[in-house]
């Protein structure tokens, strides 16, 4: 008899629409689906600055007076779950599903909007290798898919495209005699694999892989390869550098780019598990990879009651 | 008497600070303008620099860019701070569209600015009508009006005292890509400098080799341009020295270095006349070293301004 009470009730708390509307047109949505960027999550927690999300929640939703922060955008992520995945929510889920679920956050790293050779890559797992996951939403086209596809081949040995059941069908008929991986989001929101991904290093390219590298992250990786570096002034150690990476072996380099790239990695892996962490905002978390206090700023954002930062705007 | 516009971004602060000297030795040909737009050390410091060097200059207190837009207490708060009593010095107030509706906010600031100060100065972006100029004439004791030209008509000089005109304008051909610079090695800037008295100006500004255009944050160039202004036959000229390999962004110091050894080979094919800016531009030829973008800005910055009152 109890049981059941409790489960009545967590039922009714849990139910978004009791307290909170969404105009789901589509000007609504793509609008909300604004909020869940790292510039605007950079704004709340660093600046302190909500008017940018509070604009937007007071345009398209109402909601009653006891809500939350927390509460308030876990609505408004879940109506963008159902009607308008843009490419945070593909990322977002890729970071719960991939990063969080499957792998160690001491030994794997999310690269976000990596730029490789002219393409711009949407998230790569580096841990032992590099996986590329290109994004496919249903609001894409799949007019620079080759081009990108091709391009991140120069970097990374196992590319998929992660796609919108829409564009599965036709992904197929392209990709199906390729090494290129294909995982549908569905319409539930779980990853489902169509297709692995086979490794490919046949297109594995130097110049590509080192322009990808920072300064101090091509240094790192000559030495990985026992290389000394020359003493020459900073005008020309980019291609006296350069000149020493084309003799390693493709492979050996590509491992070593991977294994500096990987020191990019998080201040704070506890507190991005924490479960204070709201899942919807895992990847922004990631992303802005936040100090602790700042970490604590966010949760107090969230703890907030919603009507207390829309009378400030 | 030269009005070089600054906004006051990092490279260009410093730029003011490090010409100090060559400025002190021709202080009566030279008033800068700064438009402030970020609190910084580096803001304090060069105001701190100017005061030492006994340096005029004008300080925008309405900036219409950067963090101290609508900030002019502030502003004077920072004056305050940093000038101790030094007066040698106007407050520079943007003339445009919302200066004309808020004249009697503007007039109220004035009348409560609490430091000594030897005038303003009026920079007028856009044209205002006779009673706005009027109000200002009667309540402000106006040292210069800096007419934007290409943003006012051709007679709107005519409505101020000869006394205290100043000419404006944006000389700086802007291209939308670095890369565009390899088209055109020289541009023409302007003869003001050779001119201005002759045509009953007291002085004249310019945007150096900025251009009257502000963005917060840069990003990586595909190419290197470095502009370097001289003299021909009585015209101020902008030599454009570009990188040649364009293709992506990467080696940024490597781009550096194909454009610096052209301006390089340049100078010594010309025998131009080394000014302080060419020198700090050999400098970092013989060592091989690119010291970053915003410093590249610094030199092209003090080599335009120190070729400018050398020259008038």
């Amino acid at each position: 008899m109890e049981i059941n009470q409790n489960r009545t009730r967590s039922k009714w708390f849990f139910v978004p629409l009791k307290t909170m509307n969404i105009n789901n047109n589509i000007e609504g949505l793509r609008s909300l689906s604004q909020i869940f960027s790292t510039a605007n999550f950079n704004k709340i927690v660093r600046k302190k600055d909500y008017v940018n999300t509070f604009e937007r929640i007071k345009k398209h939703t109402t909601f009653s007076n006891s809500i939350t922060n927390l509460e308030l955008l876990d609505n408004v992520y879940n109506e963008l779950l159902e009607s308008y995945r843009s490419e945070y929510v593909y990322k977002n889920t890729l970071i719960n599903k991939k990063l969080l679920k499957k792998y160690s956050l001491k030994n794997t790293i999310v690269l976000n909007e990596f730029k490789i050779g002219n393409s711009i890559a949407d998230f790569i797992l580096l841990n032992g290798k590099a996986r590329v996951f290109e994004i496919k939403t249903e609001l894409d086209g799949l007019e620079k898919l080759e081009k990108q596809i091709s391009d991140y081949y120069s970097f990374a040995t196992d590319v998929y495209i992660v796609a919108s059941s829409k564009h599965i069908e036709k992904l197929i008929s392209l990709y199906n005699e390729t090494k290129v991986g294909i995982i549908e989001l569905t319409q539930k929101n779980s990853l489902k694999e169509i297709k692995p991904a086979l490794s490919n290093i046949d297109l594995l390219d130097h110049s590509v892989i080192f322009k990808s590298l920072r300064k101090n992250e091509y240094i790192n990786a000559l030495k990985e390869n026992s290389i000394q570096i020359p003493k020459v002034p900073n005008t020309l150690i980019f291609k006296e550098c350069f000149n020493l990476a084309n003799d390693i072996d493709i492979v050996d380099f590509q491992k070593s780019a991977i294994k500096v790239l990987k020191k990019r990695n998080l201040k704070n892996p506890d507190l991005l598990k924490d479960k204070r962490v709201p899942s919807y905002l895992k990847h922004i978390c990631y992303s802005l990879n936040l100090s602790k206090p700042e970490y604590e700023e966010l949760n107090s954002f969230l703890n907030k009651p919603s009507n207390l930062c829309i009378s400030h705007i | 008497m030269y009005f070089p516009y600054l906004r006051g971004k990092q490279f260009e602060l410093i730029a003011l600070r490090e010409l100090s000297e060559v400025m002190s030795a021709k202080s009566d040909k030279i008033s800068p303008i700064i438009e402030p737009v970020k609190d910084s050390s580096t803001l304090a410091s060069t105001l701190k620099e100017l005061v030492e060097k006994k340096i005029n200059f004008n300080f925008i207190v309405n900036p219409r860019v950067g963090n101290f837009i609508n900030s002019s207490d502030g502003l004077i708060e920072i004056l305050k701070e940093n000038l101790k009593g030094y007066t040698n010095f106007q407050i520079g107030v943007i003339i445009d569209k919302k200066t004309q509706q808020g004249i009697p906010e503007l007039l109220a600031f004035s009348d409560k600015i609490n430091i000594n100060h030897n005038g303003f100065t009026l920079i007028h972006n856009s044209e205002i009508e006779e009673n706005a100029i009027q109000q200002l004439n009667d309540n402000l004791e106006i040292k210069y009006n800096l007419i934007y030209f290409s943003k006012t008509s051709r007679r709107y000089y005519r409505e101020f005292n000869q006394e205290t005109r100043v000419s404006l304008d944006d000389y700086f051909r802007k291209l939308d890509r670095n890369a565009d610079y390899l088209q055109v090695p020289v541009s023409d800037f302007s003869e003001e400098y050779k001119y201005y008295t002759d045509d009953n100006f007291v002085g004249f500004g310019d945007f150096l080799t900025i251009g009257d255009n502000y963005s917060e944050s840069g990003f990586l160039p595909r190419a290197v341009a470095i502009h370097l202004s001289y003299i021909d036959q009585n015209k101020i000229k902008i030599r454009h020295f570009t990188s040649d390999s364009n293709q992506d962004s990467s080696d940024i110091g490597g781009k550096f270095a194909e454009a610096l050894q052209k301006l390089v080979n340049w100078c010594n094919e010309t025998n131009i006349t080394e000014t302080e800016g060419i020198k700090a531009f050999k400098e970092l030829y013989d060592r091989g070293h690119f010291p970053g973008l915003g410093s590249i800005k610094k030199i092209s910055t003090i080599n335009h301004i120190e070729l400018v009152i050398t020259n008038i």
